[in-house]
């Protein structure tokens, strides 16, 4: 009898136990966060991202279910599978090609991105998607890649796989030809095709989409003899000049929209944020190791100057 | 020995007032427009030619717009400048100089317009779509590039016109509150037709991605103001000269370099629209802080 | 003596003039070079001028923003000094590397101002004009160091010059020493000269004298100065060369007699491309020490040069000049046979001595041997004339008979050519006869079954015969698709190929008719490389040449099959059977198109494809054969196609 009570017991603690586990878990919230790897600018931003939530209340309810994707279609699919399998409610996506990878698998699944591309993520608005995006100025880079070193044939690294490296592409082509230069398109889809590519090539200047790809490619980008110019931070490599959202602003306007949602809104009251944050960052020193003209103007414009 | 000291001291201040006297200079403040080094190329004829004209040496000097241009004005012991809209009508309250004359430009005006532009691919088509973006003027102590868009917005009803905004910021010349909005770096941009106009000429790609979403009336530009303190039959003489420099080929000539087809008479009253301006922006132009 | 007196002094002088005139150049030179060091120095004070305002402007850099006052214009003007300076270094270099180099430090100096420029207009938060600070000050740096690195180079050449300045002035005093000293010693030597030049006459006649003593004929002595030794030489001289003279034709006499039997050398030497000529007139001319030799040979009517020069004489003049000298060799001089007018002889101003070339006693050819060199022909030279004429006789008798052996010969070959092109055209014949006969076969059964079946009334039958009918029709296009397999040149598709697993797979594919004819297979295998060759043409040789050993086996026996290596570059392999053998007598046709002794079975192309394809891998196929007792094959292959790419079916892929 008393064995029986002391068992009866133990059943009770433990059920209440799991009921207080449980209890809580049900006030959590989970956010799905694909974060495609390799890509220093998103990491960069999930970091100012994670500083920011971290100062709000709003942060001890979640729980963050994170899936570092190498950046190609398939594995960001199928991240985006696994996040929607583990049900989790919002999905948050760094970059267009993750977000686009999302709203194909399920459309009408909550997604907040940050860092997309306006003009690629056109044909896949949903109702339930919002996020900060960015257009990249393009003629800025062109022009001040002209005022250092006249420029008649331009090298852009792009990947066809990964569209809003496509609009910039496209961009380039259409703003090139006011600037006198020829344009020589480099497809890279794997980041070991850069050797290969540029074996052969004999441009002036090259540009780095923002393709994911091709800014891993970049990092093997160390020492070279014409300017690079980035569309995409990358601390490693030594861009002479690189023009990119602020990855502080980015993570800071997706914090705000993450925490209007945890409050209760639903992602198609939020307006997207698309507002000009935009960096520039020029390097002096390679720049004059390179013995590049250097117009006042970038010295003026750039937000930052690396020596 | 003390009969010595005075003798000395006396023989010295003789001496200085004496060669002071000899090297009794006009000197002329420029504001900066653009490269300072080409700026200062540009002016480098006039000042040889209003010595030679003047019998007296004429110098210019660059007055940065580091610190209060008033308080410089006064420290330097400038005998006038050249300046914009607003600074003109600031030296005016404050100092008393008395405008005399302004360059006409190649293209017969002696004006210029501020312009409220924005990105041509930003989704931003009047004042509405802008709020809670980012803006960028030029600087507190311009007209084009910063009085005129309080006002504008002030006009179209909005009280508080920097709280309408998610950030906005001086970016101390105009090409680079232009190249600020080209550069994604600002949502919208203010600054002065003149250099904007100066620039799509240059380069087209500019103008076609660029939207000007509003003007301004035409403001008076660069003018010559002397100070109240310089002799009136100097400042005559001074004005003279410029006036009539077109009629020598010398004077063409200088012209020609300094980029201006003659010089014409300013006077207070060209201000006015000036002085309009500053009222619908409520500013107080003796109080106004512009620093 | 006196006139070479006179010379040397002066020459003494020359060479003193000369030392002044080049003292005088080193000095000049030596003043220019220390011009262009001034001039240096001056280009330094403005390099230095170029340094001290940098680094002026630098300074203010720090404090600029700090206060108010002048240091904006201070700033201005030193740069203004700063572009001046670069200027004026501008305008007067010329090397152009030096250009660039000025061309780079202007340019940086032209972005040091918009630096500069942008810096002190802005008026922006405190941050970025720190940015653009630092900026215009790590510009200056760089112009800087660019303005140290040129003064370092600037000092290399000063130093450099100033160097060169100092050597020359040192080479002008060495020069100048040198001149003086060497003046000096050429006074010595001239008078040093003079003393030996006396004892050295008497020295070369004595000497002279003994020479001749010694038996050295001919000697004389070399005096070739106009004095008083002179005359006393020229006596020593004259008797010397008579001496020498009647030596000398004794020996010629000698000479020409072995001439003679030189002569003759070249005329036993008939090769097949006739009479050697030219070394023969060689000799002629040598023989008589005549500086031209002509043969004239008769042609029709007239004698032709033989060696083509294209002098024709006829040939009535000739033979009346023969007849004229009695058929002996004649020493001809001009107009010495006045009874005969002749166009070519009457034109000749030189004797020249005839020398008669007959064909039994008939006027064949003649040789002309002219211009003597020294002096006239005389009958020494008409008695070896006499002994010349018989042996050339001879040996153009010679001549003839050679080439008469060689038209034979080309005739002959001709014969055997016609008779080998009919043999080939019979063979094309028999092929043609061959396809037609097996062609023939399928036909009249397809012929004859349909004109059965048109009579036919019971439709199976006709069935029946319409199978018949397909399968010959198939056999007759089996003939012809292997006929235009045959014909074909199949483009060889070269890929690394296995023999030994090759030779495997075609096993399997032969396994089941080796079984059923009770056939054992022994499989020899070396250890062989992979070769490159048309894998798919390998077998279909393989398969063919099992087959046939198949066949040859069909009351059973034992196929081998061996791999192994001929040397580095080849390998063989051999297919050999216990079968019935192939016949002498048929065995050099077997790889002919057509060629069969399988009757029905085969068409006879199998042996003559496989042929084809060996050798366009550019391998052999050899065979041995005895009856009754079997048959091998060896094929031998390279292991490198050369100048054929090679196909390679690695996958590409890699991992990241």
């Amino acid at each position: 009898m008393r064995q029986f009570k002391f068992r009866l017991l133990i059943l009770l603690l433990i059920s209440f136990v799991s009921f207080i586990k449980e209890s809580h878990a049900i006030e959590k919230r989970t956010i799905g966060v694909i974060l495609p790897s390799n890509v220093t600018y998103y990491e960069e931003i999930h970091t100012h991202f994670l500083k920011k939530m971290e100062a709000t209340i709003v942060a001890r309810q979640i729980d963050f279910l994170i899936q570092k994707p190498f950046p190609d279609p398939i594995a960001l699919s199928n991240a985006a599978r696994k996040l929607i399998a583990h049900n989790v409610d919002i999905i948050f996506c760094y970059g267009t090609e993750a977000t686009i990878a999302t709203l194909k698998e399920r459309p009408d699944q909550p997604v907040i991105y940050v860092a997309g591309y306006t003009p690629a993520l056109e044909r896949y608005r949903t109702k339930n998607s919002t996020g900060v995006e960015f257009k990249t100025p393009i003629s800025s880079i062109t022009r001040y890649l002209n005022s250092m070193k006249e420029i008649k044939t331009l090298g852009v690294v792009y990947n066809p796989l990964e569209s809003d490296s496509l609009y910039q592409l496209d961009e380039i082509m259409r703003c090139c030809p006011f600037y006198k230069m020829t344009v020589i398109k480099l497809i890279i889809k794997r980041p070991s095709d850069i050797r290969q590519v540029l074996e052969n090539i004999n441009v002036d200047a090259l540009i780095f989409t923002t393709s994911s790809i091709a800014n891993i490619a970049l990092s093997n980008f160390r020492e070279y003899r014409i300017p690079v110019a980035s569309l995409l931070p990358r601390r490693d490599a030594k861009p002479v000049i690189s023009l990119y959202p602020s990855p502080k602003k980015q993570a800071e306007k997706a914090a705000a929209i993450i925490q209007a949602v945890l409050k209760g809104k639903k992602p198609h009251e939020i307006a997207r944020d698309s507002g000009a944050d935009m960096e520039l960052i020029f390097n002096l020193g390679e720049a004059q190791r390179m013995g590049l003209r250097i117009p006042a103007d970038l010295l003026t414009e750039a937000t930052e100057v690396i020596h | 020995m003390r009969f010595l000291l005075l003798i000395i001291s006396v023989l010295i201040l003789c001496f200085s007032t004496a060669s002071f006297a000899a090297e009794k200079e006009i000197l002329i403040g420029l504001i900066p427009e653009e490269n300072i080094f080409r700026q200062m190329d540009r002016y480098k004829p006039l000042s040889e030619y209003l010595t030679s004209r003047l019998g007296m040496k004429t110098r210019f000097t660059i007055l940065s717009r580091y610190g209060d241009i008033i308080d410089r004005f006064i420290t330097r012991n400038l005998d006038g400048a050249f300046f914009g809209a607003f600074t003109s009508v600031l030296a005016i309250e404050k100092l008393g100089v008395e405008p005399v004359v302004r360059p006409l430009n190649p293209d017969g005006t002696s004006s210029a317009e501020g312009y409220i532009f924005v990105r041509r691919d930003s989704n931003i088509k009047d004042i509405k779509d802008m709020k809670g973006k980012t803006i960028a003027f030029v600087d507190r102590a311009t007209a084009t590039g910063y009085i005129f868009a309080l006002a504008y917005f002030k006009e179209h009803g909005i009280k508080n016109p920097l709280g309408y905004f998610r950030e906005y910021y001086f970016t101390g010349s105009h090409d680079s509150a232009l190249l600020s909005v080209l550069d994604g770096k600002a949502d919208i941009g203010v600054a002065k037709n003149k250099i904007i106009k100066e620039r799509f000429k240059k380069d087209p790609v500019m103008e076609q991605e660029i939207l000007i979403i509003a003007r301004s009336t035409a403001l008076p530009d660069v003018t010559l103001c002397l100070s109240k303190k310089l002799d009136r039959s100097l400042k005559e003489r001074i004005k003279d000269i410029l006036l009539n420099m077109d009629k020598d080929p010398e004077g063409r000539k200088v012209l020609e370099r300094l980029g201006a087809l003659r010089f014409v008479a300013a006077s207070k009253e060209d201000f006015s629209i000036v002085y309009n301006l500053l009222k619908k922006a409520d500013i107080e132009i003796k109080t106004y802080k512009y620093r | 003596m006196k006139k070479r007196l006179i010379i040397s002094l002066a020459l003494l002088f020359l060479l003193f003039s000369t030392g002044v005139g080049i003292t005088i150049y080193y000095i000049y030179k030596t003043t220019t070079d220390l011009e262009t060091v001034i001039s240096l120095h001056r280009v330094e004070i403005i390099r230095q001028n170029l340094v001290i305002n940098t680094q002026t402007v630098q300074t203010h850099l720090y404090t600029i923003g700090t206060a108010f006052g002048s240091e904006v214009d201070v700033i201005v003007e030193h740069v203004s000094d700063l572009d001046r300076s670069v200027q004026s270094c501008k305008s007067c270099h010329h090397s152009k590397d030096l250009t660039e180099k000025l061309n780079r430090v202007s340019d940086m100096v032209e972005q040091y101002k918009d630096a500069l420029s942008a810096l002190i207009t802005t008026t922006a938060n405190r941050e970025r004009i720190e940015r653009l600070r630092l900026v215009a000050i790590t510009l200056g740096n760089t112009l800087l160091s660019m303005v140290q690195e040129m003064a370092f180079t600037a000092d290399q050449r000063l130093y450099a010059k100033t160097v060169k300045a100092l050597k020359d002035i040192n080479n002008s005093k060495i020069i100048l020493f040198l001149t003086l000293s060497s003046a000096f010693f050429a006074a010595l030597t001239v008078a040093i000269i003079f003393t030996k030049q006396i004892t050295k006459s008497l020295g070369i006649l004595i000497n002279a004298t003994k020479e001749l003593k010694a038996g050295k004929l001919g000697v004389t002595a070399s005096y070739s100065y106009r004095d008083e030794f002179r005359d006393l030489s020229e006596a020593f001289n004259d008797m010397s060369i008579t001496l020498k003279k009647n030596h000398d034709e004794l020996l010629g006499f000698t000479k020409r007699l072995s001439n003679l039997y030189r002569a003759t050398m070249p005329l036993y030497s008939l090769s097949e491309e006739g009479m050697p000529y030219n070394e023969f007139i060689g000799v002629v001319k040598e023989l008589f020490d005549a500086a031209d030799c002509r043969i004239f040979i008769r042609d029709n009517e007239r004698f032709i040069d033989i060696a083509g020069k294209g002098i024709v004489i006829p040939e009535k003049e000739i033979e009346a000049l023969y007849l004229y000298y009695r058929k002996e060799p004649a020493i001809f001089t001009p107009g010495s046979a006045p009874s005969i007018r002749t166009s070519f002889f009457d034109n000749m101003n030189e004797p020249s001595l005839l020398i008669w070339i007959k064909e039994q006693e008939k006027l064949s050819g003649l040789m002309m041997v002219m211009n003597k060199k020294n002096g006239f022909f005389d009958d020494t030279d008409l008695s070896i004339a006499a002994i010349l004429s018989n042996l050339i006789s001879v040996s153009f008798m010679n001549v003839k008979l050679m080439e008469d052996l060689k038209n034979r010969m080309r005739e002959l070959q001709q014969t055997q050519e016609q008779l080998i092109q009919a043999a080939k055209l019979a063979a094309l014949g028999e092929m043609a006869s061959n396809i037609a006969h097996e062609l023939n076969n399928p036909l009249t059964s397809i012929i004859g079954f349909s004109e059965l079946s048109q009579e036919e009334a019971d439709i199976e039958t006709i069935k029946k015969d319409l199978k018949i009918i397909e399968q010959e029709s198939l056999r007759a296009k089996e003939i012809v698709n292997q006929l235009l397999e045959f014909a074909r040149k199949r483009a060889i598709n070269i890929a690394e190929v296995n023999i030994n697993l090759l030779l495997s797979e075609v096993l399997k594919l032969a396994s089941l008719q080796l079984k059923h004819s009770n056939i054992d297979v022994i499989e020899e295998y070396g250890q062989v490389p992979i070769i490159q060759a048309d894998h798919n043409q390998l077998k279909q040789v393989f398969l063919n040449l099992i087959n046939n050993s198949i066949h040859a086996m069909e009351k059973g026996g034992t196929l081998i099959l061996r791999t192994g290596i001929v040397d580095n570059n080849n390998i063989y392999i051999d297919v050999e059977d216990t079968g019935h053998g192939i016949p002498p007598d048929i065995l050099p046709r077997i790889f002919e198109p057509f060629f069969t002794t399988k009757k029905e079975k085969g068409t006879g192309l199998g042996l003559s494809i496989s042929y084809r394809i060996i050798e366009g891998h550019k391998g052999k196929i050899e065979v041995h054969s005895e009856v009754n007792k079997g048959t091998r094959f060896r094929i031998i292959l390279p292991v490198r196609q050369p100048s054929l790419q090679v196909s390679h079916q690695q996958s590409q892929d890699q991992s990241l």
